[in-house]
């Protein structure tokens, strides 16, 4: 069964097609990493998928359902990690989590919790003072607390140092293994795809110039061929 | 899931709702502490009697004048602050990103806000009358049972003009809210907001039922230098009890205006994109 479905989906912003034409199936229980160059359309793409933004033309399901007009049933069982910072400046950690809380009736308290922990950041600090990774470590136990079926992370890892980057894709990868999980996250780095994701997506200027699994497309590339070699020949390919 | 939403609003507007009361009540503020603080200003109350009360009691109701034009620009300003800052940050879209339909976060704001405007406007419009005739109380030489009548005249007008000030408050405020969904700009909203008003006057009418007396002649003049108002005459009971009142197809008219502004934010909302 798939999570995700987008047919043919194009988004125009002026006369730039962030998103050209993109179709994606996405199964129920893959882990699916994003990989493109800046602009290469990722983040849109992703916003696309939750109903953030509105397709020029094509559609998206999620779920079975057209998002088009994103409702209560797909926030219930979706988490997204934006790389935009609209988390209200105003209101503390606690207070973000406390808001979340009382709007989903499948809250885990105590993985939430963990996270806080774990993850170390400020609960008394305003969202405004948080730093970067500070700021993503929140957004991550937000979009994780209700325990979501689709997991979405658009550059989670973007901005954190070293320390941070490992805390946080240990975390993710404990989250992978946990049964039903279907993650789409997107990345500027191979390294965080080849360590996580099953299958990868290779976008850019707005469409998908490679989709399949990893081990296919190395395989496909040579046998001494690395992810990262493939993504900079399909890149290049298409540059040229 | 409501509570939530009403704790986010508080906490994210107290500040700009305590601001709109306040403002709402800035003109009988103001009396009350030129008369607190001036002496000569307080002179004028001593000569009140229970027989002048019909006719200087009546002046209260010129907060509900107020509220009903230069003061719903508060109301403008305060749809502005609590509709567009959210769009302008983004931040509305942590609340999409959770389980609730877009519209029904839209209606607890717009509730909410409504709530508060009404509230304000109709304390306003009753406090006006309430102080200046405790004022007048202390002065001496007015008793309860003399002056009574006046001040039940009064503040039944007061009662009545509340209901068309929160009405034009509300248009004001739910128009103002559609602006600054589609361009967050208080200076548009307010201009717009202005425009709205200044139709309504003159297509209206007597629309909100607030016609000047009939009959003899009303002046009004004031003495700065003696810190007084004079009146040619008082208001009869009869023309008090004639201003302000409820009509059916005006009110409905009001709060059906209300209604399509406030539904039309909805849909804009619905339709917010996050670039």
């Amino acid at each position: 069964m798939n999570v995700i479905e987008a047919r043919e989906i194009t988004r125009v912003f002026g006369k730039t097609r962030a998103v050209d034409a993109v179709s994606l199936d996405i199964p129920q229980g893959a882990v699916c990493g994003l990989l493109g160059p800046n602009g290469a359309g990722k983040s849109t793409l992703l916003k696309l998928l939750v109903g953030h933004l509105r397709p020029t033309s094509g559609s998206v399901a999620v779920f079975g359902r057209s998002v088009s007009k994103p409702g209560p049933a797909l926030w219930a069982r979706t988490g997204y990690v934006s790389q935009q910072r609209y988390l209200p400046g105003w209101m503390t950690s606690a207070e973000c989590l406390r808001f979340a809380r009382a709007f989903h009736s499948n809250w885990d308290e105590a993985k939430v919790a963990h996270m806080v922990e774990r993850l170390a950041f400020p609960m008394d600090a305003k969202v405004r003072d948080l730093s970067r990774g500070h700021y993503v470590r929140l957004q991550i136990t937000l979009a994780l607390g209700h325990n979501p079926e689709l997991i979405l992370l658009d550059e989670p890892t973007s901005g954190l140092d070293p320390v941070g980057r490992h805390e946080l894709l240990t975390l993710l990868i404990e989250e992978i293994t946990l049964p039903g999980r279907t993650i789409v996250f997107s990345s500027q780095l191979v390294e965080d795809i080849e360590r996580m994701a099953d299958t990868v997506v290779i976008m850019d200027t707005g469409r998908i110039v490679a989709n399949g699994p990893i081990e296919s497309l190395k395989a496909a590339g040579g046998a001494a061929s690395s992810l990262e070699q493939v993504f900079f020949e399909y890149v290049n390919r298409r540059q040229a | 899931m409501i509570r939530a939403i009403l704790w986010k609003e508080w906490h994210e507007h107290r500040s700009r709702f305590a601001s709109y009361w306040l403002t709402l009540n800035v003109p009988i503020l103001i009396v009350g502490l030129v008369i607190a603080f001036s002496k000569g200003a307080r002179l004028p109350f001593a000569d009140l009697s229970n027989a002048t009360i019909w006719k200087y009691l009546p002046l209260s109701l010129l907060e509900s004048f107020l509220l009903d034009t230069v003061l719903t620009v508060a109301a403008g300003y305060l749809a502005v602050s609590i509709f567009s800052h959210e769009i302008e940050d983004r931040s509305l879209f942590f609340v999409f990103e959770q389980p609730v339909p877009r519209k029904q976060y839209v209606a607890i704001k717009f509730l909410n806000g409504a709530f508060q405007v009404v509230a304000a406007t109709c304390f306003a419009a009753l406090l006006a009358p309430a102080v200046v005739y405790l004022m007048m109380l202390f002065s001496g030489k007015v008793t309860l049972a003399g002056s009574g009548g006046a001040f039940a005249a009064v503040v039944a007008v007061s009662a009545r003009t509340a209901m068309w000030c929160s009405l034009t408050a509300l248009m004001v405020f739910t128009f103002s809210a559609l602006v600054s969904a589609l361009v967050p700009r208080f200076w548009l909203a307010a201009t717009a907001s202005l425009v709205l008003l200044a139709l309504f006057g003159f297509f209206g009418g007597d629309f909100f039922d607030m016609p000047f007396p009939t009959g003899e002649p009303l002046s009004v003049s004031a003495n700065i230098s003696a810190q007084w108002i004079t009146i040619s005459r008082a208001l009869t009971p009869a023309e008090l009890a004639g201003f302000a009142h409820w009509k059916a197809l005006p009110l409905c008219t009001a709060v059906l205006v209300a209604a399509v502004f406030s539904v039309a934010t909805a849909l804009l909302y619905d339709r917010k994109e996050l670039k």
